[in-house]
């Protein structure tokens, strides 16, 4: 075990000491994925010589803008779960100065897989693969359904103008690609008709996923959800790097109008297919300018992370999508 | 013919004038192959899924010392065809709505760069994903 992993140890035997009673912590192991937090799963004993299975997050050094965000993410995480949304039991967490000096979250672990690759191609997600679709449609509906009063004590971004949100962004980094250009230009000129306002996970896609072999296990990473339009999440669902690989237009598996389908079964409300392409287009743009963003991060040295860095080379994926769903649009060959 | 001559021994050209061989891209394609073929056998399932990165990483490096002066070219003459200076300019007239008239055409021109630069960032990424 390294030294990270030692000052980590002691701090979760700390942190859930009184909570849980917890006396040791054992079977620290660093998970992969995440690029703007660690992972880590760790198994607790309290007094009794009970065993908790659970995961910590921590944010990553470096990245100032993302600290700060676990305790409302457990509070969102802890609202979601009593609307029957499929998450992970928040057991600890806090954004308030600790020994490891970063905010973190303490969730219940359970078992099933989140790696996209592995759930859109082995044959032990089979079943799970075929009701995925479906499942990811209620989860979406539930939590689209949350009335807004009930998020009262949260404080969360009302993203009511996604799109000039996102511009400003973009404006700001001030690394011009036409690309990003003709598809504002053509968002600017071919708004949907609003949905919602509502709670929006903002990052719901695979990877975010945990799948078990039943099916959809946990929505995971509310790092970034907002208020703003339930659309947004159905979207960016279908953005070609969330189907990885996969030929389906939703999440690599499935067919906008099932999709489409099943969300008006759970929620009542029918998205129109060209609102879920316009958010599609949104979303496709959206991750090229956060591509953006993060490569600008190791450019600037606020990171030297080597996968970070990379992502900086992922723009042109998004410039190679865009001008595919534009070309369609433009030509009318949707 | 000298001896020397019939046994072959005359070098590959150097295309890296005033340097030595091996070139910048031949370095980077040797250690490519050293961490992702020798080293990569020996190591953790974490540790592997970073070399893979670091991997994936010089192959960009690699393709974008190749491509470059060619990919520059192409990027001038599009910019010309559209009497534009630079990718900024170009930016700035897309938003003020200089070529609402003509997306089409913008798109058109657009294509092949973005084409040449998905070939240096990801050549994979240029397969048809659709339902057939």
């Amino acid at each position: 075990m390294d030294n990270k992993g030692d000052s980590l140890e002691a701090f979760l035997i700390g942190t859930l000491s009184e909570s849980l009673g917890v006396v040791s912590v054992s079977n620290l192991v660093r998970l992969t994925g995440g690029a703007n937090r660690e992972t880590w799963s760790f198994d607790a004993v309290d007094t009794e010589r009970n065993a908790s299975e659970l995961i910590v997050q921590v944010d990553r050094e470096g990245l100032d803008r993302l600290i700060g965000t676990c305790a409302k993410e457990a509070q969102i995480v802890t609202k979601a779960a009593e609307w029957k949304v499929p998450v992970a039991t928040v057991v600890a967490s806090s954004d308030t100065p600790n020994a490891l000096g970063r905010s973190f979250t303490i969730t219940r672990r359970i078992d099933g897989e989140t790696i996209a690759r592995k759930i859109l191609r082995d044959q032990q997600w089979e079943t799970a693969r075929s009701k995925l679709v479906t499942d990811c449609a209620k989860a979406l509906a539930a939590i689209h359904s949350i009335p807004l009063e009930e998020l009262d004590g949260i404080e969360l971004v009302k993203d009511i103008d996604s799109l000039a949100s996102l511009v400003e962004i973009y404006d700001a980094l001030s690394d011009p690609h036409p690309t990003f250009d003709l598809a504002i230009r053509w968002l600017e000129a071919n708004r949907p008709e609003p949905l919602g306002p509502c709670l929006v996970h903002g990052d719901f896609r695979l990877g975010n996923l945990l799948v078990g072999e039943d099916g959809l296990r946990a929505v995971l990473d509310w790092e970034i959800a907002h208020i703003g339009d339930p659309a947004a999440d159905l979207g960016w669902m279908c953005v070609r790097a969330w189907r990885f690989g996969g030929k389906g237009k939703v999440a690599g598996i499935g067919k906008y109008t099932n999709f489409l389908d099943d969300y008006e079964t759970q929620s009542g409300t029918r998205v129109p297919l060209e609102t879920l392409q316009w958010w599609e287009i949104f979303g496709t743009l959206r991750w090229g300018i956060i591509c953006l963003q993060m490569g600008g991060d190791f450019r600037a040295g606020r990171t030297s992370s080597i996968e970070i860095a990379t992502i900086g080379r992922r723009v042109a994926e998004n410039e190679y999508d865009l001008l595919s769903s534009l070309k369609e649009q433009l030509y009318e060959l949707a | 013919m000298s001896l020397h001559e019939e046994m072959n021994m005359a070098l590959p050209p150097r295309g890296n004038s005033p340097y030595d061989a091996p070139s910048a891209h031949q370095l980077i394609e040797a250690v490519n192959l050293l961490i992702s073929e020798e080293i990569g056998e020996e190591i953790s399932p974490t540790q592997k899924w970073k070399l893979r990165i670091a991997s994936n990483a010089l192959g960009i490096a690699s393709r974008e010392i190749q491509n470059i002066r060619e990919d520059r070219k192409a990027l001038r003459s599009i910019l010309e065809s559209l009497q534009m200076e630079t990718e900024k300019d170009l930016s700035e007239a897309i938003r003020a709505g200089a070529f609402d008239d003509s997306l089409k055409d913008i798109h058109a021109q657009l294509v092949p760069l973005v084409d040449k630069k998905i070939m240096v960032a990801n050549p994979s990424y240029l397969v048809d994903t659709n339902d057939p």
